[in-house]
């Protein structure tokens, strides 16, 4: 049977591998037939921004290649899951970094709902702390 | 009481000194008699250079899982892991931790 699963995405994503995990995690939960939420905060919430659009910026060493930009990646897994999956943000970190701007299907929710949230899921697992 | 704990390392030793303190208190949960499994995911799988830690946390009944993705992502050989570790990928980390009852801890 399904249960709810958080993820917390917390602190610098571009310092490892952490968005990747996440996402891997993230689509097979849903693929095991639970309900997911991604949270973030900190500069994960950039992450989303509207203004990294689709693609990352090209390879040099790969001119031809497109990549796809974590929030396309984040777009299409919300797209994918059909429901199954929410992708939130920290409207307090959004605020003091700027990153107000998200792609659509991304909502920016306030900080106190984090807690809120990781109780009331079955699972919860915060990445990126100590 | 027994209690089920997947310890998820993402880091690699000479990155944080707190992963031997992961591993350490993988030992000391288990020496209470609790189930314990060590998921190593990321930076992590570079322990598997220096396996002995790994080999005794197997020795002591931790089950301990390498992750195969970040394995190969760091170009090293699968081939490397010691008996008793178990390669796994995203599947097993989603069933391990969505298992009922595991008390899930990343670090």
């Amino acid at each position: 049977m399904g249960r709810s699963l958080f993820l917390g995405l917390i602190g610098a994503p571009y310092e490892s591998d952490l968005f990747t995990t996440t996402v891997r995690m993230a689509e097979e939960a849903v693929r095991q037939e639970h309900e997911v939420t991604v949270w973030t905060c900190g500069y994960a919430t950039a992450l989303t921004v509207t203004a990294l659009g689709p693609v990352k910026p090209r390879n040099a060493i790969a001119w031809d290649t497109a990549y796809p930009s974590p929030a396309a990646i984040a777009a299409h897994l919300l797209t994918w899951a059909g429901g199954r999956l929410s992708w939130l943000i920290c409207r307090y970190c959004a605020e003091e970094r700027g990153t107000m701007d998200q792609m659509p299907g991304v909502r920016i929710r306030p900080p106190f709902e984090f807690i809120q949230r990781a109780h009331a899921a079955d699972v919860c697992l915060v990445l990126g702390t100590k | 009481m027994t209690r089920s704990y997947l310890l998820i390392e993402s880091r690699g030793g000479h990155e944080s000194p707190d992963v031997a303190h992961l591993f350490d208190l993988g030992r000391r949960l288990r020496e209470g008699g609790h189930e314990i499994t060590v998921f190593l995911v990321q930076n992590a799988v570079f322990a598997l250079g220096h396996p002995a830690e790994l080999e005794d946390l197997v020795g002591r009944g931790v089950q301990v899982w390498v992750d195969g993705y970040s394995i190969a992502a760091r170009g090293l050989d699968p081939g490397r892991c010691p008996q008793g570790i178990r390669l796994g990928g995203a599947p097993d980390l989603v069933r391990l931790l969505m298992t009922q009852d595991t008390i899930p801890v990343w670090h």
